[in-house]
């Protein structure tokens, strides 16, 4: 397997990686610039536990302490804020893989070449892992350099779990985007079914810590599996992760098996 | 080399219900030019994406150089160029960049060919693709396709685009590759794209196959729409329905209007003696060559 595919999407990627960087590093960098304004204040800490149960566990990882440490970098960061972002950018950058250069009609010149299909759906698969983890190394050091700066006392090694579940559900999603797009065309019905599902994961994970009949159901939202067992207090799911990891190589093998067995639109 | 250069056998492709291809049969020789003809729509871009295995037949196969384009696909399109007929490239990249992206896919390409090729078509290898104009991006095509001298050639309306003077020059590179030993085949809407360059023609229409002809044979059955306009009004050009392969000559005051088919040599012997001003000739006609076809097909 050559390396092309992947080298030239990186190249191709660079300048959308650089505005994703100064972006996340903006609304991070500030939202961890705020905390000393809040610490300690317990009207704060109050408050969160005045939210209704439903929107603290939508809005604030459940977070009870939103004034704590890891209670406000998870609430306003690790829960929500983080995900949107890496989720956003992934599935982008997944549904361009196949889908996007299909709709621009590229893909018909590039699989001319003495590419295997499969080939060019892992070296995609590449890209967007680089990808996806170039930006979560982005959100971890700004994370980590911002705590540093206002005396923010969190675990490197729980910046390091959040973070990295933060990734892999992007990651997973992100390649169920290339999925949807290795299995027909339509860069808009990729990203849409991808942005749909993973709502959707955060929705029910948000339903399941509330409702009690749903609450043996939660494994199988990928959200709960990268983040419902909260790693910025509790670390690694190595669970989880090993789940996501595999779901999203099943995903990228999809992809592979779709694309190679279809036809490719002009 | 024992295999054709391109072989099909009853190679059919539906999508859904609608026909694109049903039952291609096909032999084309390494050295050759093969013009592959019809009007748009119907069938030669399904044939050249069936070739290439961008898309799956429903019946049928097809090999280049004796690669199945399923089951050795790879090697196929190693020994292969090919150009879209409706190209589309990364439009944020330079000429350059662009160019050296798909010779790196193919493992590299010596510098030496694309500087050449870019050369001869008067590509300026540093702009970005999005800013080019039509005819310039087809140029990017050309040079892709032609960069690592494969041994087949599929092309797909390869002057689309192009001005006349750079028409030509695509047309010397395929007949420059095609003495070279290699096969080239070429779709087109219009007879004068392939004309010039092609020994034999396959006819197609609404997905099927017509005619395999050579280009002379082809040539006879041309029909041209001819206008002649004169300096004064003569009596007697009625006559001119007698000229052979003249027909429908239709008079209005000093222009006459005629259909030829076949060779234009004795309706300008016939028209010497009239005080013509102006000769006028379209290109041939490919609906009145297919009705030709159609007709004899037939049996009118």
């Amino acid at each position: 397997m050559g390396t092309e595919v992947l080298a030239d999407t990186l190249r191709d990627r660079r300048r959308s990686l650089l505005w994703w960087t100064l972006g996340l590093v903006a609304l991070v960098g500030v939202t961890v610039a705020f905390y000393p304004s809040i610490r300690g204040d317990s009207s704060l800490s109050e408050y969160g536990k005045d939210l209704p149960e439903g929107l603290r566990a939508l809005f604030a990882g459940g977070e009870l302490d939103i004034a704590s440490p890891a209670g406000y970098l998870n609430s306003q960061i690790y829960a929500l804020t983080a995900p949107l972002l890496l989720l956003v950018f992934s599935i982008g950058a997944g549904s361009g893989g196949i889908a996007g250069e299909e709709e621009r009609g590229t893909l018909d010149l590039l699989l001319a070449h003495p590419l295997r299909r499969r080939d060019y759906v892992i070296q995609r698969f590449l890209a967007l892992l680089t990808l996806v983890a170039m930006l979560s190394l982005v959100l971890l050091a700004t994370v980590a350099l911002g705590s540093l700066v206002v005396d923010l006392e969190i675990g490197f090694d729980r910046l390091l779990a959040a973070t990295g579940s933060v990734a892999l559900l992007a990651a997973f999603f992100g390649c169920l985007a290339l999925a949807v797009g290795g299995l027909g065309p339509g860069r808009a019905r990729a990203t849409a079914v991808a942005a749909a599902l993973a709502t959707a994961a955060w929705i029910f994970d948000g339903l399941g810590q509330t409702v009690d009949a749903l609450d043996g159901w939660r494994f199988l939202s990928p959200y709960y599996q990268a983040l419902g067992e909260n790693p910025l207090r509790e670390g690694v799911p190595w669970d989880g992760w090993a789940i996501l990891a595999v779901g999203t190589l099943f995903l990228v093998a999809i992809a592979a098996a779709g694309l190679e067995r279809r036809d490719v639109r002009q | 080399m024992s295999h054709p250069a391109i072989a099909t056998d009853g190679l059919t492709k539906f999508y859904g219900p609608t026909r694109g291809l049903e039952g291609l049969d096909l032999r084309v020789e390494w050295g050759e030019v093969f013009g592959f003809l019809g009007p748009n729509g119907a069938g030669k871009t399904t044939t050249i994406r069936l070739l290439l295995d961008l898309i799956r037949p429903t019946r049928g196969s097809a090999a280049i150089a004796g690669h199945d384009t399923r089951s050795d696909s790879l090697e196929l399109r190693r020994l292969t160029g090919y150009l879209p007929g409706e190209l589309k490239l990364p439009e944020r990249r330079t000429t350059g960049a662009c160019l050296d992206h798909f010779a790196q896919l193919r493992g590299g390409v010596g510098a030496r060919a694309i500087s050449d090729l870019a050369e001869r078509l008067g590509l300026d290898m540093s702009r970005r693709i999005g800013d080019l104009s039509k005819g310039n991006k087809q140029k990017v095509g050309v040079v892709a396709a032609f960069m690592h001298d494969p041994q087949v050639l599929i092309l797909d309306e390869p002057t689309t685009g192009l001005d006349p003077l750079r028409q030509q020059t695509v047309l010397d590179l395929i007949r420059e590759r095609a003495e070279a030993g290699r096969t080239v085949f070429l779709s087109s809407h219009e007879l004068d794209q392939v004309e010039h360059a092609a020994q034999r023609v396959g006819i197609v229409n609404d997905g099927r196959l017509i005619a395999v002809e050579t280009m002379a044979k082809l040539k006879e059955r041309a029909v041209r729409r001819v206008e002649v306009r004169l300096t004064r009004e003569t009596p007697g050009l009625d006559r001119l329905a007698d000229v052979a392969g003249v027909r429908d000559v239709v008079v209005s005051g000093r222009i006459v209007r005629l259909t030829v088919e076949g060779a234009m040599d004795a309706v300008v012997k016939a028209l010497a003696e009239l005080p013509v001003q102006t000769l006028t000739s379209e290109a041939p006609d490919l609906d009145e060559i297919f009705l030709s076809y159609y007709g004899s097909a037939d049996g009118h």
